[in-house]
């Protein structure tokens, strides 16, 4: 209740009369230039001719072997932005951006095209004919914070040791399922699963960030390496009830302890306290720039611990941080425009990932029958669909910086089509109304809203989280819209826990997400907005669908056949090893979706503000914002720099 | 004296008991747990669950357990000192606890104070010069602290600060003195922060303290003790502080245990807003996540705070004022 109270009542709202006077000129997103070496393979040294190395200034003096010696036989070089950075400084941002600013390393990455996957850690990969084993080599010479070298082991670790273990996963991940990795020497592994699971170079290059971790240092808190009353002191001592938490709580940087661990991101933490965390940079971090300077420029990064994500804006607005995106929304940018104009902070827009930044979901299992029937009634959805005026939302709530745009692949996608984007998505209440009146749904007791036939009045209760995305504005306008053509559509409110219960009961009407996994990366992992494979709080179309296909018919509800089918295709997508074939099912499913709106999208692409200090360089002007890309890790974050 | 704080700490004990079944009760009555917060987690990292496997995880936290051995394990541990563990902050609630709970009575005590040191010389004001302009004045302005929600007058003040004076919003230092040993500097830059949350959490108890010291000594002023010392030719100073001032101020005294949880809930809501590292913001997330033992605890160590509160201005009371006896 506080939480929303407040977040309703905010800086924002104070200030935005204020902005009609200063009418906010210049929200525009410029297309930003990238270099092309930001969608090619990173070269390395050797390959570039590059002999000499050098270090930041702040390292020399220090205790440590050469540069040369720390980068390893043949260094990464990366390329920044335009100009070659300069060393030093002291970047302040939130504890929010732990996983957006110090560089993140992943075996592989994705290029900034959002569809290729390049090398990093791993210099190449190879899947088996048969999709069923993935084998990566590790560049030679990467080492840790510590100077040890990385190794296969610290793969298997996180793999074999952590998520097949069941105290420490008791749900086994999806993509750990039948699967075990087994090394072939200290650079060489490989993954192997019982059924084809040739993705799994997609989740590598996304997720890649999370499947490894020193084992040197975590084989000491567990069970399979330590005797186990040992290891129960030693967790003791710590002050934990298991060795799972301990493992967890300092992996997630979340304690003292766990500047204890080495990394090899571009920065190490070296203090944690309940309010801070501080990094500095790490001295055996192996990407270079061209004339060879080690990465990254900066030097340390002081994160502050913040709860409260009005305060994060109020900061960003008023330059007390150098770099902030993460809990930044649509909603802060006219905050964010007027602290610009003190000259404190530069606001970047990028855009958002999101097809759709509020995807709009009937509940085609919902236990009254009536309303279930309605909902799978084509003339319903395109009515619902169609009556709503996407342009003026992306006026009125994105300044107009947003696309409007069913739920579908993102443009970037080789799924993707145009005409998936924009079926049913115009604006024509007159034919709403029409094919409404065809359903037999007419006012009937004159309070200007539609009733049923026989005179019951209809309803439908939308249940949603405001989070994330702009949804309750958005879902304001919708249910105006929708008023207009009769429909009675309830807003309400409620708490993420109590959304996620009554999800897992499949007690909602209706609910809304944000459309994320629409990359070529997770779409054809989790199509889960066009086919019943999954159903959780983010997901609430068919609850009784998805049981019937994850018991084998156990429990739940037999689908009809267009589900059996979008399913069949879902499962060959998945497990298919021809990339053509990936594709042209992808789109098959698309197709499907769009003919049918399973869900009704709203405005997607939307802004995303980026503040940063005026002196940082090398980030670029436009960028895609999303988890399916990580943020920021296509734009090398280890090249941004102070002028 | 003694054997009447004795009764008192002995009847301090059911009382605390009963809170603790409030307590422990009232937290697990809205829907979900733990594990729903944590299963919400898993999914965004792309993890599947099915509905037996969440099983496993609710054992892993002892919720298959019934509810009377969870309560029983969690306030067993909270008597011996151990008061469980945090699944949401993956620590020791005692660590959580203590580094907050010290800048939540700062901030609530300084606030206290911060409301008597205005209240009550403005309360003897409008009193001995009522209907005058300054009891009008007074009354006004303290209405407006009391009127204008605190979250509210905390984005103010917060604005005023930072506009006005510099000081960097949200915390309770600057960033150079975030984590560093005590020392002067360090000390002034706090005070130079600490204003804010004792100004906001302090002024919407000012106006009702006020009032009601006005309302009481003007009850005093007029009693016939008052008239003689004054005809008797007492300086009217040493009279009023003497007499009228010592009985009206009783009631202040006496309810000092009851104005600890209003300002600490106060303190909550504006901690939050100005972000400040202190019990309110922990409680309210570990309240959303309904991470029990945490939640738990705070809130008992809350009410152990407001029981002695009570107790303390219990014996307050009898010592300022005579005619109280130990029955």
């Amino acid at each position: 209740m506080v939480r929303s109270s407040i977040s309703v009542i905010t800086l924002r709202v104070i200030l935005l009369p204020v902005l009609v006077f200063l009418k906010i000129a210049g929200v525009t997103a410029d297309q930003a230039v990238l270099p092309k070496a930001w969608f090619e393979p990173s070269r390395t040294a050797s390959e570039l001719g590059i002999t000499k190395f050098s270090q930041s200034p702040i390292l020399s003096g220090l205790e440590l072997p050469s540069v040369e010696v720390r980068l390893g036989k043949d260094p990464l070089v990366v390329s920044p932005l335009a100009d070659i950075g300069r060393y030093g400084g002291t970047i302040r941002i939130t504890r929010n951006e732990w996983l957006t600013f110090p560089n993140v390393e992943s075996p592989m990455t994705i290029s900034a095209d959002m569809r290729t996957i390049l090398p990093n850690l791993a210099q190449s990969w190879q899947t088996s004919p048969d999709g069923r084993r993935l084998t990566l080599t590790l560049r030679e010479g990467i080492k840790w914070s510590d100077g040890k070298p990385l190794v296969s082991d610290d793969f298997l670790f996180v793999f074999n040791d952590l998520w097949l273990n069941d105290e420490f996963d008791p749900i086994p991940r999806r993509m750990a399922k039948g699967g075990r990795a087994e090394k072939i020497d200290d650079r060489t592994f490989y993954y192997e699963f019982e059924n084809p699971n040739p993705l799994m170079v997609n989740y590598v290059a996304q997720y890649g960030s999370f499947m490894f971790l020193p084992k040197h240092y975590y084989q000491h808190f567990h069970p399979r390496y330590v005797e186990k009353e040992m290891l129960s002191r030693r967790i003791e001592d710590l002050g934990f009830i298991s060795w799972m938490e301990y493992i967890e709580a300092c992996r997630r940087q979340l304690i003292e302890e766990s500047v204890d661990q080495p990394t090899v991101d571009a920065f190490q933490i070296v203090e944690r306290t309940p309010t801070l965390a501080r990094y500095i940079r790490n001295p055996y971090y192996f990407k270079i720039d061209p004339k060879g300077q080690q990465l990254p420029y900066i030097d340390k990064i002081d994160q502050q611990i913040i709860d409260n994500k009005e305060v994060i804006a109020a900061m960003s607005a008023t330059g007390q941080l150098d770099f902030s995106a993460f809990e930044l929304k649509t909603q802060d940018i006219p905050l964010l425009k007027l602290g610009e104009q003190s000259g404190d902070i530069r606001v970047l827009i990028w855009n958002r990932l999101h097809s759709s930044d509020v995807v709009i979901q009937p509940n085609y299992n919902y236990p009254d029958k009536r309303l279930a029937k309605l909902y799978w009634d084509h003339r319903f959805r395109e009515a619902l669909s169609i009556a709503i005026n996407r342009e003026e939302m992306n006026q009125i709530i994105y300044f107009g910086q947003g696309t409007p745009s069913q739920m579908t692949a993102h443009p970037s996608s080789a799924m993707y089509d145009k005409q998936f984007a924009s079926a049913y998505a115009d604006y024509d209440p007159a034919r709403a109304n029409f094919l409404l009146d065809a359903l037999g749904l007419i006012d009937t007791d004159g309070d200007g809203l539609r009733d049923y036939e026989d005179g019951e009045p209809l309803t439908i209760t939308l249940e949603f989280v405001d989070w994330e995305t702009p949804k309750g504005i958005s879902l304001e306008l919708v249910s105006i819209y929708w008023r207009e053509v009769g429909i009675d559509l309830r807003l309400k409110l409620v708490d993420s826990s109590l959304q996620s219960e009554r999800a897992q009961a499949n007690k909602m009407q209706m609910t809304v997400w944000h459309g994320d996994k629409v990359t070529d990366i997770l779409l054809p992992i989790s199509p889960l907005w066009w086919a019943p494979i999954q159903s959780g709080r983010e997901n609430t179309l068919w609850n009784d669908w998805v049981r019937w296909r994850q018991t084998n018919g156990r429990l739940g509800v037999k689908p009809p056949p267009i589900m059996t089918q979008l399913q069949e295709w879902a499962d060959e997508m998945y497990s298919t090893i021809d990339d053509k074939r990936r594709i042209e099912l992808g789109k098959k499913i698309l197709d499907v979706g769009a003919k049918n709106i399973w869900t009704i999208g709203t405005v997607g692409l939307a802004p995303q503000p980026v503040v940063i200090s005026p002196k940082l360089r090398g980030v670029p002007d436009n960028g895609i914002w999303g988890w399916d890309n990580r943020w920021t890790l296509s734009y090398h974050p280890s090249t941004w720099y102070f002028e | 004296m003694r054997a009447y704080i004795a009764r008192r700490i002995f009847g301090m004990l059911p009382t605390l008991a009963l809170i603790s079944i409030i307590i422990f009760v009232v937290i697990q009555l809205p829907p979900g747990d733990i594990v729903t917060s944590t299963l919400d987690r898993l999914q965004a990292e792309g993890v599947e669950v099915s509905n037996d496997q969440i099983q496993n995880l609710r054992a892993q936290y002892n919720l298959d357990q019934p509810m009377v051995f969870q309560y029983l394990h969690w306030i067993g541990g909270f008597v011996v000192g151990d008061m469980g563990y945090s699944y949401l902050y993956s620590r020791p609630v005692n660590e959580l606890v203590w580094e907050r709970l010290g800048y939540t009575l700062l901030i609530t005590v300084s606030a206290l104070i911060f409301t008597w040191a205005i209240a009550i010389p403005a309360g003897i004001y409008s009193a001995v010069r009522q209907y005058s302009i300054g009891d009008y004045l007074l009354t006004t302005v303290m209405l407006f602290g009391l009127a204008t929600p605190s979250f509210l007058l905390a984005l103010i003040v917060m604005y005023i600060g930072y506009e006005w004076f510099g000081i960097t919003i949200g915390g309770l230092f600057s960033p150079e003195y975030r984590d560093v040993p005590w020392s002067l500097d360090r000390v002034s830059d706090f005070l130079g922060h600490l204003w804010i949350p004792m100004v906001v959490v302090g002024l919407s108890g000012t106006a009702s303290t006020m009032r009601i010291l006005r309302a009481n000594l003007l009850d005093e002023l007029n009693k016939p003790y008052v008239v003689t010392a004054r005809a008797k030719g007492v300086r009217p100073i040493k009279l009023l502080i003497k007499y009228p001032l010592r009985i009206a101020i009783n009631p202040f005294i006496s309810t000092i245990g009851l104005l600890l949880p209003v300002l600490i809930s106060g303190e909550a809501i504006v901690s939050i807003v100005l972000g400040l590292p202190t019990t309110g913001p922990a409680l309210i997330q570990a309240l959303i996540n309904q991470d029990m033992y945490l939640a738990g605890s705070f809130l008992m160590l809350l009410a152990i705070l407001t029981v002695i509160g009570m107790l303390l201005s219990d014996l307050l009371l009898a010592w300022s004022d005579p005619r109280i006896r130990y029955e």
